[in-house]
């Protein structure tokens, strides 16, 4: 009953670290170079967040498949087979939450006042090198934030993961796709140890990143 | 040395147009907010970019619409205190001021490092901020933030000097003070250096010669 636990964790720890490197890349490109297309970038990274799970899950279906483009690629290449691996669980994962990160690493770029990028550009530090030393340090509390909620919805995928993972005991079965064939197989004390755990553990983050958030605040840093 | 710029710019309200040279003085610039004060000291920096005109800074062309000049204000070694100071607030009060200078070329090698360092405690000894070296900048008062933004900016030794009304953040206790402070910095400057303000008495302070802006326009 475990296994399922310990799948998610791992599948959401490594989808957190993928969504996050991705999110404060492309927030960083969007809000502080000048890419052509912007609108049509920021829209695409926005869309997994609106649109149905199960709809994010087919399109990746259609991409990762033996015969879709980046799928046929990996098995011809490299032998590798993502549909109805933890791998697939990891990319649904990843795709699901990346606005999440996105978006809360956007606005936290955003609410850094200017005048110490204007200023560390006087002192000599080009684009790149501001956002290193004075953009992303001062953006610490909205990618932490940042960084609970990924985990958080990653955590908790269900939709996309079921149509590209499926429901493999042992192999691709998350808590929530466990609860849900644990409810459909009429197995109502396993669902609700599941339930119980995933609610307690998203109540402890969300929890913590509140108060860690308010005293952030009250630091005035 | 000094510097001449000649600076077009269309603004929301009205067209931005100035030309002036000074050499190593100060130059006061007056007027009240919104008459382009601040765009002006912006297209000089490399902050915004003028639409038409020409910036010389100590014979280095910066900018030049005609040639397509347009160095970036990370290159342009101009030292600028902004009007809130934007001191770092992640960092120390002396790692704002070290900040510039790990950009400068050889910053990395033992003997460059050694002078550039010595340069620094030297500029915070005579500016008298030594002791608040391991501070962060949100615990210092408004007058130490201002020397501090000031040793940040002169650490890098620029060939010009942009302040954007220095004194305005400062409570009126503290300014005559700071005044008499800032006169005997003034002294130390061997830099073409231009201040803004919107108080006539700081130009009749510290002045070396003054314009007045209107409209974005030198009406005297």
């Amino acid at each position: 009953m475990f296994e399922p636990v310990i799948l998610s964790l791992k599948v959401a720890t490594i989808a957190t670290i993928i969504a996050f490197f991705l999110g404060v890349f492309f927030a960083y490109l969007l809000t502080k170079r000048n890419v052509p297309g912007k609108n049509i970038w920021e829209t695409i990274l926005i869309l997994p967040m609106v649109l149905p799970p199960s709809i994010v899950g087919y399109l990746l279906l259609k991409v990762f498949s033996k015969r879709g483009p980046i799928g046929a690629f990996l098995l011809d290449t490299f032998g590798i087979q993502i549909v109805f691996t933890w791998i697939a669980c990891v990319i649904a994962a990843s795709v699901v939450a990346l606005p999440l990160m996105y978006q809360n690493a956007k606005g936290a770029f955003q609410s850094v006042d200017e005048s110490y990028e204007l200023a560390a550009k006087t002192l000599g530090s080009g684009p790149f090198k501001v956002f290193r030393t004075v953009t992303f340090p001062l953006s610490g509390p909205g990618i932490i934030s940042g960084i609970v909620l990924t985990f958080a919805r990653a955590l908790g995928e269900f939709g996309a993961t079921l149509m590209l993972a499926g429901n493999i005991p042992g192999k691709t079965q998350t808590i929530p796709t466990s609860i849900y064939y644990a409810v459909v197989t009429g197995k109502e004390d396993q669902a609700m140890t599941l339930v119980f755990i995933m609610v307690l553990f998203s109540f402890a983050l969300v929890f913590g990143l509140n108060i860690w958030l308010k005293k952030k605040n009250y630091q005035g840093s | 040395m000094g510097v001449s710029f000649r600076i077009y710019k269309k603004l929301n309200y009205f067209d931005l147009d100035v030309e002036y040279t000074i050499g190593d003085e100060l130059l006061v610039i007056e007027g009240a907010s919104g008459a382009g004060k601040t765009t002006i000291l912006n297209c000089l920096a490399g902050i915004r970019k003028a639409d038409q005109g020409h910036i010389a800074v100590a014979d280095r062309v910066v900018f030049d619409s005609d040639s397509h000049i347009n160095i970036p204000a990370e290159k342009r070694n101009i030292g600028y205190l902004f009007q809130n100071y934007a001191l770092f607030p992640n960092m120390t009060v002396r790692n704002n001021i070290l900040y510039g200078l790990r950009n400068k070329k050889g910053f990395y090698k033992q003997e460059t490092r050694k002078e550039l360092m010595r340069y620094a405690d030297e500029i915070m000894e005579n500016l008298g901020i030594s002791h608040l070296s391991d501070k962060r900048p949100l615990l210092i008062s408004g007058g130490e933030k201002q020397r501090v933004a000031l040793a940040r900016a002169m650490v890098t030794k620029p060939s010009l000097l942009l302040l954007d009304e220095p004194f305005s953040a400062l409570d009126e206790n503290t300014k005559s003070r700071i005044y008499e402070e800032f006169q005997a910095f003034k002294e130390t400057l061997k830099i073409p250096t231009i201040l803004i303000t919107h108080n006539h008495r700081e130009s009749e302070l510290f002045a070396d010669q003054q314009i007045t802006l209107k409209e974005g326009r030198i009406i005297k």
